[in-house]
């Protein structure tokens, strides 16, 4: 742990818990991250002829009957399954003893977008399909928003202030920023981060209607050519403490909160009286960094929310070219790796920026050949790149105008 | 946690009994009840067949046809809710800059009314689980990730602040506010358009409440069928509605002069991290949670004037929150008016603990408690003072809301009165 | 119906409730709870509707219970169906 700096109620993070497309636990995903190897793969679990996508980030080695607990697997949709071993990796990766610790002092705050997809399914279908009374006991408790977080508070006997943030993809950084309130106010360890399962056929028939999944199957954030991009499930629980509670227990740190901001775009075309207005994603990376005390020439990387679509990618460079300067950062999207997993992925952008900096290494975004030149950045591609890293920013973008960015430092 | 002082300036409410405050405030004061047979599908064979719904119009309050074609009712709901708290609250937002606007929205169960509907279509009625991609509609992603109706509301406002949707369930209308409550006092907005909104009248919430036989089967008796804290309560009432409170720095308010309904005091929350639906008799970690929000507020127990109580109706319910207000406030318990406005209009999930503030906050404004309908049997397991059947006029200045929900969360908040300004 | 056993019983059960160290099924004597079995109030009210579903019959509320027994409720489906 980096002594200058830090303040007693800083958010450290001491585990990480990660649930990828390519690689379960936080060192065969980082492996396979470095290596460049991906995890998107022909969906398995139906057949997807006809469907909007016909790949995704599918987490095929995750086995329920492995890591659940038989009786909380049957009340609880592959999203909470997901959630249960990324939790149990971070725990152990934090060697965090939870027993005996005061109870209203651990808490747990994920982040979700869509809940309990296949389970819900399931049960609407039986309904429908059925009748009323074939709908199950557990419906009332896998599909809603709050199930994960409720789970794993019971689960892990975590009393404190329990939550649950819905933004699409920002929802990661919104619920980790949480946990730094919380770690402020007298919370020690909080589990945070989040994951999602959006490959239920009715779940993926809804996203396709975004238009903004990828309609050749391939994932190319910045890429000239990037044409959408492609979903995954799982993402990462981690696994935040005080920074004197950390340091009370030998903990090993892997960085801190340093700074945070939430920002929201104007409508499409402008408020009424007020067109013109810019995209809000510039001033949360200026305000994070404002909350962090740094300057943009601090930032050693940027975890980018790498949209992979033209003018969502088009923005997101502008924003980056205009506060750091063009190819003034290097930039990275290893979630060319996983797909984008919406929640659970800027939860795994924050554990691969905390790896990146233990390591000193960048990891490089894969599938794109090369970012298009009118956005003037410094992308990573396909090497790692060793650099001096000090500070991260990870930027998350939710769907309908929700931008959040993260300043992470050792 | 010490910040800026944060007061409700606007409230906006879409409820059973009425659509706005004022509806909402005299169905309230006059006892009455919004319970009645499920009209907004046909739930013939059911458990529970009874609801209360809002007779709602979305064309006749202010939504344009495209608005009442695509959103869902839930949507349709938080921007009602919205526009009015807006229009109370007196701001001129030509004069506030956008981005220190900011909204803080929650939900249990978002949009699952269009996402019933639309599966519904796509599934052929239920017979396919590879379910038809090319009858998908455009809107549909909106309706799965329930966010979308933050960015409405935020739309509405013209917020570009921090946003978020908040889905704890059934706190989620108490855990909104709370957020946008710490937004404010800590600096990240100036204003925030705080609340909660649910539209879970349709047949896959109905049924799964069926399977857990939680909603009260009285379908030959609507009107009396919410029933909390009465000793032949058999399960709450499923509701809808949103509600929407105007918070602001409380200085910038009283300098522009408006009207302030109370001060947000206390905020706090806990879990009981023992089961997913049930709950013990103790209420333990409702009482820490209403300890730790008095704390906040600076306040002991014997300050209390008003509990608001989730009060849903459901046996073990009504007794784990009388037991906790028992742990928490000692012998004042016994002298503090509780009531539940669920026996009037309901329980809309996540949106109940935004409305029960608006009632709150129109409580502390109007020194009115409002009553508990219903209530005719003692149960000497709930023996506070419940306030039956009539809304009692008193000096409120200091009201504690509680909500309880499935996943264990339990929330407390403390308002104030902000007739006396600042001690 | 009227042949259904405390076996089939179990395999509900099991079902319902998930293979799990802390259910023990497969060793509950037919006179044991579904408490003492380790289930919960959901889970039991899931046995009683598969087991509605199973008799093509309803079952009342209140017949089946945290406290009500393997064979108790065996006894109870095969009094309904010989009904």
């Amino acid at each position: 742990m980096n002594a200058d700096g830090m303040n007693a109620d800083d958010a450290v993070f001491t585990g990480l818990g990660i649930v990828a497309p390519n690689g379960i636990g936080h060192e065969d995903y980082w492996a396979a991250t470095l290596a460049g190897r991906d995890g998107i793969t022909a969906i398995t679990r139906f057949d997807p002829d006809g469907f909007p996508v016909r790949v995704a980030g599918q987490v095929e080695a995750f086995s329920a009957e492995e890591r659940v607990p038989g009786r909380l697997a049957v009340q609880t949709d592959r999203w909470t399954h997901l959630a249960f071993g990324g939790a149990d990796l971070a725990l152990l990766d934090a060697g965090a003893e939870l027993a005996g610790r005061p109870e209203y002092e651990l808490a747990v705050i994920t982040a979700g977008s869509s809940g309990g997809n296949e389970f819900g399914q399931r049960e609407i279908q039986k309904l429908w399909g059925q009748g009323p009374q074939f709908v199950g006991v557990y419906q009332s408790i896998a599909w809603f928003y709050a199930a994960t977080t409720g789970q794993l508070s019971i689960r892990h006997g975590l009393r404190g202030p329990c939550g649950v943030r819905v933004t699409e993809q920002a929802g990661g950084l919104d619920a980790i920023a949480d946990a730094r309130r919380a770690v402020r106010t007298g919370s020690r360890l909080v589990l945070t981060g989040g994951t999602e399962a959006p490959l239920s056929p009715y779940a993926l028939v809804c996203q396709g209607a975004s238009g903004l999944l990828s309609g050749d199957g391939h994932y190319r954030p910045f890429d000239a050519a990037a044409a959408g991009y492609v979903p995954g499930e799982g993402g990462a629980i981690l696994v935040v403490e005080s920074a004197a509670g950390a340091a009370e227990r030998g903990a090993r740190v892997y960085g801190r909160v340093a700074g945070y901001a939430a920002t929201f775009d104007p409508p499409p075309g402008g408020a009424p009286g007020r067109p013109g207005r810019p995209p809000g994603l510039r001033r949360a990376i200026e305000l994070a960094l404002a909350d962090a005390g740094l300057e943009p020439g601090d930032i050693g990387v940027v975890f980018a929310d790498g949209h992979g679509a033209p003018e969502p990618d088009r923005l997101e460079a502008e924003a980056l070219r205009v506060v750091f300067g063009p190819g003034g950062v290097p930039v990275t999207a290893p979630k060319s790796m996983t797909g984008r997993l919406y929640a659970g992925g800027s939860a795994l952008d924050t554990a691969t920026a905390l790896l990146a900096l233990r390591d000193q290494v960048i990891p490089p975004t894969t599938g794109t050949a090369a970012p298009a030149p009118e956005y003037e950045i410094d992308l990573v591609l396909g090497v790692p790149r060793p650099a001096p890293l000090r500070h991260a920013l990870v930027l998350a973008r939710g769907f309908g105008g929700f931008n959040a960015a993260l300043v992470l430092s050792l | 946690m010490s910040g800026r002082e944060v007061v409700v300036t606007g409230i906006g409410v879409v409820a059973p009994g009425g659509v706005g405050r004022k509806a909402f405030w005299d169905l309230l004061t006059a006892g009455r009840t919004a319970t009645r047979a499920i009209s907004l599908f046909d739930a013939t064979g059911f458990r529970s067949r009874i609801a209360a719904e809002v007779d709602f119009d979305p064309l006749a309050h202010g939504l344009n046809p495209e608005q009442a074609r695509t959103l869902d009712r839930a949507a349709q709901f938080a921007l009602v809710a919205a526009r009015e708290a807006l229009g109370d609250s007196g701001v001129e937002f030509g004069r506030v800059p956008p981005e220190r606007v900011g909204v803080s929205l929650g939900s249990a169960v978002g949009c699952t009314i269009k996402l019933e509907d639309h599966y519904v279509e796509v599934s052929d009625g239920g017979k396919h689980w590879r379910v038809d991609p090319a009858s998908a509609v455009a809107p549909l992603y909106d309706y799965l990730v329930p966010s979308s109706m933050a960015r409405e509301v935020a739309w509405l406002a013209g917020a570009e602040g921090p946003v978020s949707l908040t889905s704890t369930g059934c706190t989620s209308g108490l855990d909104a506010v709370g957020h946008g409550f710490r937004l404010v006092q800590e600096g990240a907005a100036d204003i925030v358009l705080a609340g909660a909104t649910d539209a879970p009248i349709s047949p896959i919430t109905v049924a799964c409440f069926d399977a857990i036989r939680a909603t009260s089967p009285d379908n030959a008796d609507p009107e009396h069928a919410s029933r909390p804290f009465d000793r032949t309560r058999n399960g709450f009432v499923l509701g809808e509605g949103a509600a929407v409170l105007v918070l602001e720095e409380a200085g910038a308010a009283r300098r522009r002069g408006a009207h302030v309904y109370g001060r947000i005091a206390g905020f706090a929350g806990r879990s009981n991290a023992f089961h997913m639906t049930g709950l013990k008799p103790d209420g333990r970690e409702m009482a820490e949670a209403i300890r730790q929000a008095l704390r906040e507020a600076r306040l002991d127990p014997e300050a209390v004037d008003y509990i608001n109580a989730h009060g849903s109706g459901t046996k073990q319910n009504d007794r784990h929150e009388t037991a906790a207000f028992k742990d928490s406030l000692g012998a004042h318990a016994y002298r503090t008016p509780v009531s539940s406005i669920k026996s009037m209009v309901g329980h809309s999930l996540g949106a109940i603990g935004s409305i029960e503030l608006a009632a709150c906050a129109l409580a502390i404004d109007r020194n009115v408690v409002p009553p508990t309908a219903n209530l005719h049997h003692a149960d000497p397991e709930c023996d506070l003072d419940y306030v039956p059947l009539t809304a009692r006029e008193r000096r409120v200045d200091t009201v504690l809301s509680v909500g309880s929900g499935f996943g264990g969360f339990q929330t407390a908040v403390v308002l104030t009165s902000d007739r006396a300004v600042a001690a | 119906m009227s042949e259904f056993t405390v076996d089939d019983l179990r395999q509900v059960v099991r079902e319902v409730a998930g293979a799990d160290a802390g259910v023990d099924v497969e060793g509950a004597a037919p006179g044991a709870t579904y408490e003492e079995i380790g289930l919960d109030s959901l889970a039991v009210l899931e046995i009683a509707a598969r087991l509605a579903q199973r008799t093509g019959r309803e079952i009342p509320e209140g017949l089946v219970e945290k406290e009500t027994t393997l064979q108790d409720t065996v006894a109870l489906l095969r009094a309904r169906s010989a009904a």
